[in-house]
């Protein structure tokens, strides 16, 4: 099973993930992003991977 | 009467204290000239303008002008998800920081073309080309034209700004030109079936998304705003860095005894001397704004710069410039905005501005100030444009 995490650390709150991929990813007030599905499949990985390639910190991983 | 003068010379020169006192004073600031506009200058002022994108639309353009019609930084969804999505692949992060040898080797080639001099302005010798021509690869244009248009951000806050809706300006500068005859040539390259070089012209040209393509005004637009936003933000994050080091060499000693902390010097440049002093938004309705009453498509700048000094936010020493202040803090800034329109090049500034900035006080040896430089005079950024220094040769 593939588990979709995000980095804190390396985390910049730019928002990205939730902007490209609202069904995986929120916000919280202060623009913490969270995980809304962290066992994407099907069309959902793709969607993961353009969320993982496109957010500038790099802090989005997708694990099997 | 209003509240601050941004066409003041002194704003410029003491940037970080006009914005504490913006915030403490007048938080929702009024300006007059050359129309009504307003700054909003705190933290949580600044992230709630950038968040509620419906409300505050980019729609009119990011500058005082009202504008119409544009890419990336001048609209809001749909369109700006279909701009962003053509050239995500451009900009990807990875794509970008696999740009790192490329960009050491010009970086080490400019210098190795004037480190005999000992002296100079290190603002045209090397803040100004660098980003221009790692920019000019990126999209594929000349490099030595890249050099002679060099584009800049000054009429994105102008004292002859009209006020009202304007039509879009037109697409005949220097720079325009030259763009629409390589556009051209593209064109004629695809028609005769001749294959076209890996750079951003061609993703525009060639992408397809949705059964929707660009046209060329839309290829130009694309164009020439990552040309813009592409060099001149980064050339002053470059000379902002080395001359803020420069001013406390305490800080520079610190960080030559220990390179680990550049990437936190880096974010605290942006942090401290944000290049881009905010950007304006829009409101699509009639709205209230520190208890006063907007009439729907005022102009409002969030104040990126103002946002990044708060005390509120960053504690009592936000107004100092400090290298070692935690990353896990600094990164927190919001010199790359925030949100939906985050800078795409971010990754890319972050990368020169490491290798350009490691490379100048590698190879420079005893590099100090030689008078006092002067501030750039685009209104919308921020930071040194000139920057006198003299070297051991």
């Amino acid at each position: 099973m593939t588990r979709l995490t995000i980095d804190h650390d390396k985390c910049l709150s730019s928002g990205q993930c939730a902007y490209l991929q609202p069904e995986l990813f929120e916000l919280s007030d202060d623009g913490t992003p969270s995980v809304l599905n962290d066992s994407p499949d099907g069309d959902f990985i793709a969607k993961a991977k353009d969320a993982i390639e496109m957010c500038p910190a790099q802090a989005i991983s997708l694990s099997e | 009467m209003a509240d601050f003068d941004f066409f003041d010379p002194d704003f410029q020169k003491n940037t970080q204290r006009h914005f504490q006192r913006m915030q403490k004073e007048c938080p929702f600031a009024h300006a007059d000239k050359p129309f009504d506009w307003y700054a909003v200058t705190r933290e949580a002022d600044v992230a709630g303008l950038l968040k509620d994108w419906e409300l505050w639309t980019s729609n009119s353009g990011p500058g005082l002008a009202h504008a119409e019609g544009g890419v990336l930084v001048s609209v809001d969804p749909p369109e700006h998800l279909f701009d962003r999505r053509l050239i995500n692949k451009a900009f990807s992060p990875a794509q970008l920081l696999a740009m790192e040898d490329e960009i050491a080797e010009l970086v080490r080639n400019l210098i190795d073309g004037f480190v005999q001099k000992g002296e100079g302005d290190l603002m045209q010798l090397f803040a100004v080309p660098v980003p221009l021509i790692v920019i000019a690869r990126l999209l594929g244009i000349d490099e030595e034209v890249a050099l002679n248009i060099r584009p800049t951000a000054e009429g994105v806050i102008h004292p002859s700004t009209p006020p009202g809706k304007i039509p879009r300006p037109p697409m005949d500068t220097p720079g325009h030109l030259y763009l629409k005859g390589v556009l051209d040539e593209r064109r004629q390259k695809i028609a005769a079936g001749e294959t076209l070089p890996d750079d951003v012209i061609t993703s525009l040209i060639t992408a397809e998304l949705d059964g929707r393509s660009l046209n060329d005004e839309e290829v130009m637009g694309f164009m020439f705003f990552l040309f813009i936003a592409g060099s001149q933000t980064t050339t002053q994050l470059i000379g902002n860095l080395i001359y803020r080091l420069l001013e406390h060499p305490d800080q520079l000693d610190m960080l030559k005894n220990d390179w680990d902390l550049l990437p936190n010097a880096v974010e605290e440049s942006l942090r401290f001397d944000s290049p881009v002093n905010g950007l304006f938004r829009t409101n699509t309705r009639e709205t209230e704004l520190g208890g006063r009453a907007l009439q729907k498509d005022t102009k409002v700048i969030c104040m990126f710069g103002a946002a990044n000094v708060d005390p509120e936010f960053w504690g009592d020493t936000a107004g100092q410039f400090d290298i070692t202040r935690p990353y896990q803090q600094t990164k927190r800034h919001y010199a790359f905005g925030k949100g939906i329109h985050y800078c795409m090049g971010a990754p890319l500034a972050r990368l020169e501005a490491r290798i350009a900035v490691r490379a100048i006080l590698d190879r420079l040896p005893g590099l100090r100030l030689t008078g006092a430089p002067e501030e750039i005079a685009a209104h919308v950024m921020h930071g040194v444009d000139t920057l006198p220094v003299a070297w051991n040769t």
